[in-house]
């Protein structure tokens, strides 16, 4: 099991890597000069530039540059924000205890009425609580999730009043936004749990529980519930990285600071160290929350062993 | 988002007055209800990205700094000089060499005096290359040096005249700032900026709030209350979505929002008991599209005559704005002091019957597909926008229809802010949509002077022009300014070199019970009079 953790851990390594490598370069790609941005488009002293590009080691040839970026991520050091002039760092850990509370209120949200809504459908296939729940998913999937929060902000804020739209702090504030994030998720959920669940269902094994004379209840939750759970679990983990990136549509929406207000802000203003710092984060976490569900594996089926 | 098109050139201004005097006349008194106390708090569209007005090149930061540092005077919206944290001053009369007598008994936030060392410490600071200065080192000009003679006098010596400098030392990017401060905090300043004003920064969360507290010490306002401020706190949300911020108007969350939405200005004022929406005109330019007149086919003057004519800004007002931002006066917005109210604008109707007529004499014959032809070459030109301010894509559009109605081929080139930039320099554009804020008619020397500046969009080359804005700096006397910036004008009308198409106005609305708003040269809001009425 150990051996195994540690396999996967250092496979992740490469995977990392290749990411630095890619935001980087892109990073570079994109035209536009970030000693420029700094000074303003205003600066018109070409002195100013050179010194600032020197300053900033942008002269160096971009393998050297790379490097030195990989040395200071290694250590914890993200560089500094070319406009804001701060520790990336710093900014990441600011933004970071908000982004991560609506992401896992999302995750939850998304849990709790993805399963509703598949167990429901799938034990009364067919009949109307199936459709009307598999209508309910649908329009999950097909609703922008900005479009989403501003109907929400509409009715709750403006129309009944029992929330406030903006901010961040106390569970008033994270409602709106964690179940905007988290009702697209739901729908991917709802439905896959759906399909697996009519799977388990006609399975022998759960024909022997029904003929045992166990409850229905049981037979459901206890046998063929926790059985259905491996394909959704591991569309969990990929649904943890839209969760992430939904962030960014849901915190300009809602005024939360967060990782994904940072991360366009930095993308928009090419402020380059910023955008790879939260890049980099963001990869950092998806790739662990992915080990965690292959590992998740082993709970639920005991037949699933690493070697 | 990191401000916008509109970057804020610093002010600069007309009358300078040889010695400086309250020219306020007979203020009235601070209103009778008027009683300290109370919180405010603001909804703004856009987080600056720092508030060291050393360093700042945003309208977003000055928009919060001027409540938060001093100027040396202080100019009111109508153009008016006052003394602030300067008694008085003295302009030598080759307008070289400035002296200031200041204010005794000032103190920063921090505890720290303010002196004339402070005075000096802040300019040298603006001049420093490794501050990386954006409007403060446009708005010193061709600074020289800065004396301390005793404590309580600065004088400030240019290397040549530069009418605009007393304005430009108003609250902004000029302003005096704790040197301890600075020395202390080092980068992070412009997260904690340190200056004398009615109200100092006690924190800023980043992405989502600003928060501001009165100053007790501040008894020097330029308006007939002198301070300190009424309200206790300022708490300024960055609130990104145009809906959204309207809508927490409703819900209570704010009392007051900056950047309101065009669509939500009728609602707003359906409704004066409970909101005052103030609409307030932005000096500088108008939002316009600069023509560049060194690239085909807008080289040619008759091509770029009938670009003004066909373009229909009553049409762009009504359909983009709902009547929101009036027409564009010219060259210079309305609200630029100097008042040169000429119209010019109405020396170009709409009038597409006259833009084809201009086009068929200029030889651009109408081809089978609709667009014109000269010589083989199809009339072709690109209008770029940038893509981070997204009231551009619309307003393109229609300036493209428009065009497209009288012959023209226009394309839209969408690009990010550095390429942007880079493009236009270039001159690859044939428009270019921008808008410029500044509060002297010299920022025309910023546009069109043929010596070119990081503005000069419209590539334009003239002698005559060059010669009448380089005069409008050597002199201060008004007269004489007002006569030489109306032939500026004229000039850049008569040749067509941009198309001035709204006013760039800023929509402002406030629940009802915030009185004594008011507003400075900049047509930034000023808090320190603004009162809870019970």
């Amino acid at each position: 099991m150990l051996q195994y953790l540690v396999k996967r851990l250092l496979a992740a390594v490469p995977v990392l890597l290749g990411i630095s490598v890619a935001v980087f370069l892109m990073m570079h790609l994109v035209p536009g000069d970030p000693a420029k941005m700094m000074l303003g488009e205003l600066a018109v002293q070409k002195e100013a530039i050179d010194n600032l590009r020197r300053q900033l080691g942008l002269d160096d040839p971009i393998p050297v540059q790379y490097w030195r970026f990989l040395r200071g991520a290694l250590r914890g050091d993200l560089g500094r924000s070319v406009l804001e002039n701060q520790p990336v760092a710093r900014m990441i850990w600011q933004a970071l205890p908000s982004t991560i509370e609506l992401t896992l209120a999302g995750l939850g949200i998304a849990i709790a009425l993805g399963f509703i809504l598949g167990v429901t459908a799938a034990v009364r296939q067919n009949s109307w609580v199936d459709n009307a729940s598999m209508v309910v998913a649908l329009w999950g999937v097909s609703m922008p999730s900005f479009w989403m929060g501003l109907l929400l902000i509409f009715l709750f804020s403006l129309k009944l009043g029992w929330l406030p739209a903006t901010g961040q702090g106390g569970l008033e504030r994270l409602l709106m936004p964690a179940f905007t994030l988290g009702y697209v998720a739901s729908a991917v959920i709802a439905r896959l749990v759906r399909s697996s669940m009519l799977e388990v269902l006609r399975q022998d094994y759960v024909r022997t529980a029904r003929a045992k004379g166990l409850a229905d209840r049981l037979v459901i939750y206890r046998h063929a519930l926790k059985n259905a759970l491996i394909p959704v679990v591991t569309v969990l983990g990929l649904q943890f990285g839209a969760l992430l990136g939904g962030a960014v549509v849901i915190e300009t929406v809602f005024s939360r600071p967060g990782i994904g207000r940072l991360a366009v802000t930095s993308i928009l203003s090419k402020d380059f160290q910023v955008t790879q710092g939260t890049v980099l984060m963001s990869a950092v976490f998806y790739t662990l929350v992915n080990i965690a569900v292959d590992f998740s594996y082993a709970f639920l089926d005991p037949r699933i062993r690493y070697d | 988002m990191r401000g916008r098109a509109i970057v804020w050139l610093p002010a600069l201004l007309l009358v300078i007055m040889l010695i400086g005097l309250d020219t306020s006349g007979a203020a009235p008194a601070p209103p009778p209800d008027a009683k300290p106390g109370g919180k405010l708090v603001v909804g703004f569209q856009y987080e600056p990205v720092t508030l060291d007005p050393h360093v700042s090149g945003q309208a977003n930061a000055f928009r919060v700094l001027v409540n938060v540092v001093d100027g040396l005077v202080y100019w009111d919206q109508q153009g008016n000089v006052h003394p602030m944290l300067a008694e008085r001053w003295r302009i030598s009369p080759n307008g070289r060499v400035y002296t200031f007598w200041l204010r005794k008994g000032v103190k920063f936030h921090d505890g720290t005096p303010f002196n004339a060392q402070a005075v000096k410490f802040s300019l040298d600071r603006v001049m420093d290359p490794a501050t990386a200065s954006q409007s403060g080192r446009i708005a010193i000009g061709p600074y020289d040096k800065s004396e301390v003679i005793d404590d309580y006098t600065v004088r400030i010596t240019l290397k040549e005249a530069f009418a605009p400098l007393l304005l430009n030392l108003g609250p902004g990017p000029l302003s005096p700032v704790s040197p301890e401060a600075v020395r202390r905090l080092g980068r992070d300043f412009g997260r904690q900026p340190v200056g004398t004003g009615a109200f100092a920064v006690k924190e800023w969360r980043a992405k989502d709030q600003i928060v501001l507290i009165r100053n007790p010490e501040w008894k020097w306002g330029p308006l007939a209350h002198k301070g300190p401020a009424y309200l206790d706190e300022i708490t300024i949300k960055f609130i990104p979505e145009d809906q959204v911020r309207a809508a927490v108007m409703e819900t209570g969350e704010v009392d007051a929002i900056e950047d309101v939405p065009a669509q939500s200005v009728a609602d707003f004022k359906r409704s004066p008991n409970r909101y005052t929406v103030y609409a307030e005109n932005f000096p500088g330019s108008p939002r316009q599209a600069m023509l560049n007149t060194q690239k085909a086919p807008t080289n040619e003057l008759a091509v770029r005559r009938a670009i003004l004519h066909a373009v229909n800004s009553e049409g762009i007002n009504r359909t983009l704005y709902f009547n929101a931002y009036p027409v564009g006066n010219g060259i210079m917005s309305a609200a630029t002091p100097i008042a040169i109210k000429g119209q010019f604008r109405q020396m170009y109707p709409y009038d597409p019957g006259r833009a084809r007529v201009l086009l068929e004499e200029a030889g651009w014959r109408l081809g089978a597909d609709g667009v014109r032809e000269k010589g083989g070459q199809k009339l072709r030109a690109g209008i770029y926008i940038l893509t981070d301010v997204p009231q551009f894509r619309p307003l393109a559009e229609f300036i493209q229809a428009n065009m497209k109605d009288v012959g023209f081929d226009a394309f839209i080139n969408a690009q990010s802010r550095s390429p942007w930039f880079a493009a236009l320099g270039n001159g690859e554009h044939n428009l270019a949509p921008m808008g410029l804020w500044a509060a002297d008619p010299d920022m025309m020397r910023a546009l069109y002077h043929s010596s070119g500046s990081a503005f000069s969009w419209s590539h334009y080359k003239n002698a005559e022009f060059d010669k009448v804005v380089e005069e409008g700096i050597q002199t201060t006397n008004p007269r004489i300014r007002r006569a030489l910036y109306t032939r500026a004008q004229e000039i850049l009308m008569r040749d067509a070199v941009t198309l001035p198409i709204h006013e760039q106005i800023n929509l402002y609305a406030m629940k009802a019970q915030f009185k004594g708003l008011a507003f400075q040269v900049n047509a930034y809001p000023v808090y320190y009079n603004v009162y809870v009425k019970r």
